[in-house]
């Protein structure tokens, strides 16, 4: 059986990962033919409880689903869980264990939290002839994302509470996630990251001399920027990463993509060795607005019209609110893309 | 496999933290390297990867944006392949496990983070904080001691005394040892647990009681002052030890230093109140606690049985009292049952000993100078009881509290060392008890008008240059300097456990806040304050040292004058118990007053 | 007593400065106040008058020896 696997990321706090994440489980859970697991990078620290000092559980989760989480996760959890297994990865919360749930209820969902230890989880977990694993999010980290087939990224407006700020930046996060996938050939020059300008400038040579370069790693804010300044005679060139992940996280993404284009400009081919598609995009309109007599926030909500019409209007995929529209449409999309992998 | 971690202060400044970690994870052997304040994320990273570090550990102090920059660091990292082979910890003010779960480290430090939590990450090993509860060990802290006399001259004169008193003693017995006796022969502690006791032991026992514990025997009547806990409460009290063992932890107070050793009393009348007391007294970083008895108990020939209560000061002792106190006790709470200066003292000897107890209290002296025991009672009575001491192997000190009703500190310490020899004698292991204390004697010769330091000095180098043995002040420190004023009281008590250290004593008594109050029981926050006050103390001292005047040499050459002019009065009469009548140990005019309760009562077999 | 207040082990202290005229005055009040406050086993573990008042300490027992102890009771019946 084929596995897809999923992941959902939030670019900002209260932009709706929970309610993205919650809407396609239950979509999921009215489906009966579908087999489900479920893990995440880490969790969304905003729901602690005062008096164990742990997140409250907010994912609903039903008999049979799977699922990869850090063994305190089950103690603060309302849904019951059998251990199938204990793994050797360890949280801050404790090790990964995998556990079939026995009695529906809550759940915290904290797993894996970096690449290596996910993509070893999801191995595990596929072993189990699941039908979708969904990979939950955490806050302000995406790094681990590489792993899935697919993302679904919740942004709004608490992220930015401009419309056009705000639709500027989510198109060019969704361009970065679109670059060409290039081949690296046999005679491709290999870097692992480059993190200083001594590095820069031996991937300058290697550019001159090689033609293609494949950094299989990241590189640095500070060498890009040297890199940028350096960079002259860069035409039929071409810049390989391993995905657009590793692009996303040098640093700010209108800066990141802006010195891309820089550098395209120059003539440079710029890809990704696999891609990692977004399926869907989802937005919220409400922002905590911060009031200044009283330091504190009140609820606050931008258009929702305007918001999708800007964002929509910027980019190449599907964009939902599910707080209006559920999420049907949302799931069919990850249903469509499975039939298309 | 050698391991080296890389430190780097993602913080604009400090730094402090991770200077600490590196001094402790350097003494555990590991190779470290600290960046400079202000690194860049990328060339922390680089850093790690080209000079293959297998541990990073972070700083940084939280605060506006500092969890989407720790984030960012966590997803480079992850992104340049760190995190394949490098573990990454977080440090700094407010952070949580739960935090760092949620920014993705491996890892995360709080305050209060020890070194060996640090190691434990970096080695790979799981941390259990189980294993990192400060382990105590009960410690016979009077192992080390010899008990050769460093004065020959008074040597010879306590040898002298010695040699009589065990003549004088010799077929000699009553009441009190008689019991003694029968509680060990017939009485066994694991019998008495299942509840099986001795049908011999308990029809011969009333007989040698007063009319008290006779009728606790013969009619089931109970002493007017007590009660007996209710079935409901043994069984309340049940789940609530219970609950409260599991989340036990010991503290230590000591810093540098393993000494001295530091000794609560609880005494609070009531079993389950003790032990209330005594667990906090041990989670606050008491190392023994002393069973204080009633005074009215010291005057009644024979214990009482069950499980009482008592409203007045002092826990009355029967089995199964001191039974539920010892079994409530941490492993490595060290326990002293009093056993000095009453109608009971070897009893007491015989049964704490046979439940578990580690030290005891005698001393003849003090009993029937001060606490109201006659002399040749208490002297027979004392002298099974150090042979008790012996046989059940508890270390017992030699209080001197008549130096509280005026009698002179070389006085007392004169009877004090009569009964160390003659424990030594007896092949048991003595402690000697000097007060600390501003004692009438201080009050009326004013040794103590500058400072209270020199004169308990003198006190210490004056036992010290006569006996080689193990010394604890009491009992409690700073007596008469402490008043109800609660910060002056918790100051008395902490600066005298400041110059007990000093002087590198082995144990020390100490009182609670609320010591000098007369109004009502001492109470549990009380204990707590001194406890802190006296941790703070060790900590401030470290290995320093405190420098009395030349005063304290010259009152040290007059204690050991005076000691040994006492001696060689005692030695000259030829007869210890006459000396105590006679006032040669403390006379009537110093507060010195024979005891009366249980005259006449010695018999010769 | 109320729930609450079971769960002191043995005494409260209240520790306060007391603005009055005299000792006896500052005693006074503290008694009284610790009355009002519903502790009717109430004492003055120390006081100090100087200038413009009394620091003082009272104390309220709210379990004595040989008391029923709430807290021995209920660490059950609050389960956990």
């Amino acid at each position: 059986m084929q596995t897809i696997i999923i992941g959902i990321a939030g670019t900002a706090k209260n932009t709706g990962k929970t309610t993205t994440t919650s809407s396609i489980m239950s979509e999921v859970k009215d489906n009966k033919k579908l087999s489900l697991g479920l893990t995440s990078i880490g969790y969304d620290g905003e729901d602690i409880d005062n008096v164990t000092g742990l997140p409250k559980p907010r994912i609903e989760v039903w008999p049979g689903v799977l699922v990869a989480v850090a063994e305190k996760c089950l103690k603060v959890s309302t849904a019951e869980v059998e251990v199938l297994e204990v793994t050797k990865f360890a949280t801050p919360l404790g090790k990964v264990i995998l556990g079939k749930v026995t009695k529906g209820g809550r759940l915290v969902v904290a797993g894996p939290n970096k690449s290596s230890e996910l993509r070893q989880v999801l191995n595990k977990l596929r072993h189990h002839n699941l039908n979708l694993i969904i990979v939950d999010g955490a806050l302000n980290r995406i790094a681990p994302m590489v792993e899935v087939d697919g993302l679904i990224l919740t942004t709004g407006a608490a992220r930015k509470s401009k419309i056009s700020e705000l639709a500027f930046e989510t198109h060019c996060l969704v361009e970065v996630f679109n670059y060409p996938v290039l081949n690296i050939e046999h005679d491709t020059f290999r870097f692992n990251s480059i993190l200083s300008s001594d590095a820069v400038d031996e991937l300058l040579r290697q550019l001159e001399t090689a033609g293609t370069v494949y950094i299989n790693g990241v590189i640095g804010e500070k060498s890009l920027m040297y890199l940028l300044e350096k960079a002259e005679k860069l035409s039929g060139k071409k810049l390989i990463f391993p995905d657009p992940i590793k692009l996303m996280v040098i640093g700010d993404i209108n800066k990141i993509h802006n010195i891309f284009a820089q550098l395209k400009h120059k003539g440079i081919e710029i890809g990704v060795r696999k891609p990692i598609k977004i399926i869907a995009l989802t937005i919220n309109p409400y922002y905590p607005k911060y009031r200044f007599n009283s330091d504190d926030y009140e609820v606050s909500y931008v258009d929702k019209e305007k918001l999708y019409e800007a964002i929509a209007g910027k980019v190449s995929v599907n964009v939902y609110n599910v707080v209006e529209e559920g999420g049907k449409m949302l799931f069919n999309d990850i249903l469509n893309y499975k039939n298309n992998t | 496999m050698e391991r080296k971690v890389l430190l780097a202060p993602l913080d604009p400044v400090h730094d402090i933290g991770l200077k600490m970690i590196k001094r402790g994870l350097e003494e555990s052997g590991l190779e470290t390297r600290l960046l400079p304040p202000d690194t860049p994320p990328e060339e922390i990273i680089r850093i790690a990867l080209d000079e293959k570090f297998n541990t990073l550990l972070l700083s940084r102090t939280l605060g506006y944006g500092v969890a989407e920059l720790l984030a960012r660091f966590v997803d480079l990292a992850d992104a340049a392949g760190l995190r394949e082979n490098v573990k990454i910890g977080i440090g700094g003010m407010a952070i949580r496990p739960e935090l760092a779960a949620e920014l993705g480290f491996d890892a995360g430090f709080g305050p209060g983070t020890t070194v060996e939590e640090a190691v434990a990450f970096v080695e790979g090993r799981e941390y259990n904080p189980e294993e990192t509860i400060i382990k105590k060990e009960k410690t016979d802290f009077t192992a080390p001691y010899k008990y050769t006399y460093g004065n020959q001259t008074m040597g010879n004169l306590l040898d002298k005394v010695s040699q009589q008193i065990i003549s004088w003693v010799g077929n000699k017995t009553s009441p009190g040892v008689e019991r003694a006796k029968l509680r060990e022969e017939l009485w066994d502690y694991q019998s008495f647990l299942k509840m099986q006791e001795n049908q011999e032991f308990l029809k011969k026992y009333p007989e040698l009681c007063d009319q008290v514990p006779k009728d606790y025997y013969l009619q089931g009547k109970i002493h007017p002052k007590t009660r007996e806990l209710t079935k409901e409460e043994l069984e309340n009290y049940q789940s609530f030890i219970t609950e409260i063992k599991e989340r036990m932890k010991v503290k230590k107070l000591q810093h540098r230093r393993k000494a001295p050793v530091i000794w609560n009393q609880y005494g609070t009348g009531c079993p389950f109140m003790d032990i209330g007391h005594i667990k906090v007294s041990e989670s606050w970083g008491a190392d023994g606690v002393v069973h204080f008895d009633p005074s009215w108990g010291a005057r009644t020939e024979g214990f009482l049985g069950g499980d009482l209560t008592h409203q007045e000061d002092g826990t009355v002792i029967t089995p199964n009292n001191l039974a539920r106190i010892y079994q409530s006790l941490e492993k490595s709470t060290l326990w002293q049952v009093r056993a000095h200066r009453g109608l009971n003292t070897p009893e007491t000897v015989v049964l704490a000993g046979k439940i578990g107890a580690d030290f005891t209290k005698i001393n003849v002296c003090y009993g029937s100078l001060a606490a109201g025991t006659d002399p040749a009672r208490l002297t027979v009575d004392g002298f099974y009881a150090i042979k008790y001491a012996a046989q059940y192997k508890m270390p017992f000190d030699i209080v001197t509290n008549e130096e509280l009703t005026g009698v002179p500190a070389y006085k007392a310490f004169a009877g004090m060392l009569i009964m160390a020899d003659l424990a030594i004698k007896l092949g048991a292991r003595p402690i000697l008890q000097p007060l600390f204390a501003y004692s009438p004697e201080m009050m009326i010769g004013g040794q103590m008008e500058d400072n209270y330091i020199d004169f308990n000095a003198a006190k210490i180098y004056a036992l010290r240059s006569i006996i080689d043995a193990p010394i604890w002040p009491g009992a409690p420190i700073g007596f008469l300097t402490q008043t109800e004023d609660r910060v002056q009281s918790s100051m008395s008590t902490s600066l005298h456990a400041l110059l007990a250290t000093a002087l590198g004593v082995d144990a020390i008594s100490i009182a609670s806040a609320d010591e000098a109050y007369s109004g009502g029981p001492i109470s549990v926050p009380s204990k707590i304050d001194t406890l802190r006050g006296v941790e703070e103390s060790f900590r401030f001292l470290g290995n320093a040292g405190i420098k009395p005047t030349a005063k304290a040499e010259q009152w040290q050459k007059e204690i050991i004058d005076g000691i040994e002019g006492v001696l060689k009065q005692v030695a000259a009469k030829g007869d210890f118990v006459q000396s105590l009548y006679d006032g040669l140990l403390g006379t009537r005019e110093e507060g010195a007053y024979p005891g009366r309760a249980g005259r006449n009562t010695v018999e010769e077999i | 007593m109320a729930k609450l207040m079971e769960k002191v082990m043995d005494a409260l202290d209240v520790e306060t400065f007391i603005v009055c005229d005299s000792e006896d005055e500052g005693k006074g009040i503290a008694l009284e106040m610790m009355k009002n406050l519903g502790f009717d086993d109430a004492d003055l573990v120390f006081i100090e008058f100087i200038g413009p008042g009394a620091r003082i300490r009272a104390r309220a027992y709210l379990h004595r020896s040989g008391d029923k102890y709430g807290w021995l009771f209920s660490s059950r019946e609050g389960g956990k």
